[in-house]
């Protein structure tokens, strides 16, 4: 092993002032070496923080983005932005992760590295390079000597400063972006249950108000209404819904719509059980609006406070009501399909989700729409009511208030759903430039009516009244 | 490895006598510190250097005070358009001796000394100039069936007159090839040229001072080549300097079998006919050498490699006509080559 001598340490070969340390070739090469291990091993370190960092950047980022527009957005933007944040991320994971996994440094790296950043000149990668065949260079020695004078230059500190890597800024940042999200999230949820127990629960809607389903398929709402009425308006809407052009595309987007606003539903938790639906009460239509018509209510039964909150809440310029269907469903909507729910009780309609399809394929089976029209009016003939089912419910009859049970028997199974495409209009087509405020109607009651036996008024639940709605805005 | 560095030349001692040979040198030769530096490396590299100047730019002077500042024979061949091989090699002489007897005895040619300059070598017939191939390539000269070993160190130096090219012959590329480092001597700039005319027209006549004895400067001067060629050069180094010659090579060369490696650059697509040859990657890596020592380290780094790129393949890459039209010449198709090289190492 060559080693500097007495006569080299008197003329040592480099014009340095520093005298070199008296180390053997092998002794400094290793202590060399380890030197470079050590500023491997911070660079490695880093890698690994960035690696991590990265990663969780990305994907918290783009977790608090979809969650904020769930809350925030409508759901034809929810709906892009999630799309954009899905394959942003599919991106940039892979990115990220190819980008980290190459600032791993192995000890040629290293050396590599450490000779660019302390200006070596290519120094660690010739001994790197060749410390396997050092006895073959004459100038190998020197060469050590050489380098471990540069040593205190290329420290770890001096060659990697950082020991945290730029990725956890990032990783903060993003975590930031998180609890703002969620803290938004928290903010407005809270704001939305006080809305929600703050409104009225009750909504009339106008049948002339209610469409066909332009391909939507989302949860049906149901409507609650007398029998001639809903049969009227089934009729009607079939007949709107023959009309409807087959347009794939608007389908495709309502479908689109749909998913969006299920999956905000289920990250926002504003449907809590989907099962439940939205229930709205037929109002008298205009031309029957006077005072005279047929209740629109249960019999018995006037609430006034319920009334005047419901007609507070049509004013309103936001949504035209909530409710909850879990409170809808008291014995005003959920009327059993017999005879004796026909009892002056409002008939349940609810619409079918595929608008192509016949009111009568959603009746009753063994029957139809023809069927229940020839009932009713063998019913208004032998009543000498001819104002229509919501009249029925001003008869005589203390057990059939809408007419003779038999007559009514069928009416009783027109359970049907149909989709609501209704908003509010500034302008309304009703009362000029007014919103739609339902008539109010006071029948009597009939001697045979048991006046204590109301069916009790209830109220939308707070945790439904976003759903209501979000249906009446879309 | 079991004997001590001191019985070698240090590295020190390399940069040291480079040194003050420059500045020997300098004492006659105002600026081209450039070409002064690019001079030395070629000669301590081992190789030969074609000068390249318009007249009075100070090239047989500085090939003068090299040979006086290293204390070496030095020779100096005008070339004419009838010099005669033999004019340089020597020739073989009936001379009579003592007893009556007349034999061929060989009188050496100029070419036999440690430092020759072929002023205006482009002047000469194609075959006087492949007169000075086998000196330049094998250190050797033959006449008459009988080689002749030159003393070491051979150092050319050749001058090219860029104009006046009527009644000149071309170097060929296959000699041009042979030229270790091409060095192009420019006109002097505004303050070099006032010092030029104080330092030579007034009454003190600076003089270049021999730094070595006559008897040593030959086994000094052999010592420190054999230094350049102990300098350790890594893997990633060479491989290096091997892209590069590669990427002077166009894709649409037909010499090429494997096509990989090639030039990545356009231009150089475009432009060049020939790139370098391996004797250019030689010339690269033992010039990076003498710059490695110079900087004092005993290993090569990229940016020896770099700093001598042009001066090792300016000469060695074959322009085509379309680099004429366009003026493109060989320095910026270097500079493209090494960039391009590092950018792919970097990347």
């Amino acid at each position: 092993m060559a080693v500097y001598r007495d006569k080299a340490r008197a003329n040592p070969p480099m014009a340095t002032k520093q005298e070199p340390p008296v180390l053997p070739a092998a002794e400094g090469c290793d202590l060399i070496l380890r030197q470079l291990s050590r500023v491997g091993k911070r660079i490695n370190s880093l890698a690994t923080q960035q690696l991590i960092f990265s990663t969780l950047t990305v994907l918290l980022g783009a977790a608090a983005i979809v969650m904020l527009a769930a809350f925030f957005a409508t759901p034809e933007l929810f709906l892009v932005t999630v799309a954009i944040a899905t394959l942003a991320t599919l991106i940039a994971l892979p990115w990220v992760i190819v980008k980290a996994v190459n600032r791993f440094a192995s000890i040629p790296v290293t050396a590599h590295l450490t000779d660019d950043r302390a200006e070596l000149r290519g120094r660690l990668i010739t001994l790197v390079g060749l410390r396997d065949q050092a006895n073959r260079h004459r100038l190998w020695p020197y060469l050590v000597e050489d380098t471990l004078l540069k040593v205190p230059e290329f420290e770890p500190a001096r060659i990697e400063r950082r020991r945290l890597s730029p990725a956890f800024y990032a990783f903060v940042s993003a975590c930031l972006i998180a609890l703002l999200a969620g803290v938004s999230a928290h903010v407005a949820r809270q704001r939305q249950l006080a809305a929600q127990a703050q409104m009225a629960a009750a909504m009339d809607i106008d049948p002339s108000q209610v469409q066909p389903s332009n391909g939507s398929h989302g949860a049906p709402a149901e409507i609650v209404g007398n029998a001639q009425q809903l049969r009227d308006l089934a009729q009607r809407l079939q007949g709107e819904a023959r009309t409807l052009p087959q347009d794939h595309h608007n389908s495709l987007v309502n479908r689109a719509r749909d998913l969006a606003s299920s999956l905000q539903n289920r990250l926002t938790g504003a449907d809590d059980n989907p099962e439940n639906k939205v229930k709205m009460r037929l109002a008298q239509t205009l031309d029957n609006s006077n005072p005279e018509a047929p209740p629109l209510q249960q019999p018995g039964y006037s609430n006034p406070t319920s009334d005047q909150q419901l007609a507070d809440s049509n004013k309103q310029p936001g949504p035209l009501g909530s409710g909850n269907a879990n409170q809808t469903s008291g014995p005003e909507t959920n009327v059993p399909n017999d005879s004796n729910s026909m009892s002056g009780a409002p008939t349940k309609m609810q619409a079918p989700a595929n608008p192509n399809t016949p009111m009568s394929q959603v009746n009753a089976p063994g029957q139809n729409s023809t069927q229940s029209g020839d009932s009713d009016q063998q019913s208004r003939q032998r009543t000498g009511n001819g104002g229509g089912g919501a009249s029925h419910g001003g008869g005589t009859d203390p057990d059939s208030l809408m007419g003779p049970p038999d007559a009514l028997v069928r009416h009783g199974t027109d359970n049907f759903e149909i989709p609501v495409d209704a908003r509010l209009q500034a302008h309304s087509p009703i009362h000029d430039g007014q919103p739609y405020n339902p008539p109010k109607v006071k029948v009597g009651l009939s001697s045979h009516q048991y006046a204590d036996q109301p069916l009790v008024r209830t109220t939308v639940p707070a945790n439904d009244r976003e759903t209501i709605r979000r249906v009446f805005e879309r | 490895m079991n004997q001590t560095l001191t019985e070698i030349p240090t590295v020190a001692d390399f940069a040291r006598t480079f040194r003050r040979i420059q500045a020997e040198v300098h004492k006659v030769i105002v600026g081209h510190e450039q070409a002064v530096e690019e001079l030395l490396i070629a000669l301590f590299a081992g190789g030969h250097v074609l000068i390249e100047g318009v007249p009075g730019t100070g090239k047989t002077m500085l090939v003068k005070a090299l040979g006086q500042a290293l204390n070496l024979s030095f020779n100096r061949i005008q070339f004419t358009v009838d010099l005669m091989p033999a004019d340089i090699t020597g020739t073989r002489v009936i001379l009579s001796s003592e007893d009556g007897r007349r034999e061929f005895s060989f009188n050496p040619g100029p070419v036999f000394c440690h430092i020759l300059l072929a002023d205006e070598i482009n002047r000469a017939t194609p075959k006087t100039q492949s007169a000075l191939l086998e000196a330049m390539a094998e250190l050797q000269v033959t006449v008459s069936g009988t080689t002749y070993p030159l003393p070491p160190p051979f150092f050319v130096m050749a001058t090219l007159n860029p104009i006046e090219m009527e009644g000149t012959y071309p170097l060929p590329e296959a000699q041009l090839d042979r030229f270790f480092f091409k060095v192009h001597l420019n006109y002097p700039d505004e303050g070099e040229l006032v010092r030029i005319i104080s330092t030579t027209t007034g009454a003190e006549l600076h003089t270049v001072e021999p730094l070595f004895d006559a008897s040593e400067a030959a086994a000094r001067i052999e010592a420190l080549k054999q230094l350049v060629r102990e300098v350790i050069v890594g893997p990633e180094v060479e491989q290096y300097a091997a892209r590069v010659i590669r990427a002077t090579v166009p894709e649409t060369s037909k010499f090429v079998p494997k096509k990989d490696g090639l030039a990545r650059d356009p231009a150089i697509n475009r432009y060049v006919n020939f790139g370098s040859s391996p004797r250019g990657g030689q010339a690269l890596m033992l010039g990076a050498k003498v710059t490695a020592l110079l900087d004092g380290r005993a290993n090569v780094a990229f940016e020896d490699i770099e700093r001598v790129a042009y001066a090792a393949l300016g000469h060695r890459l074959t322009l085509n006509y379309a680099a004429e039209a366009d003026g493109v010449d060989s320095a910026h198709l270097v500079q493209k080559v090494v960039h391009s090289v590092r950018d792919s190492r970097h990347g």
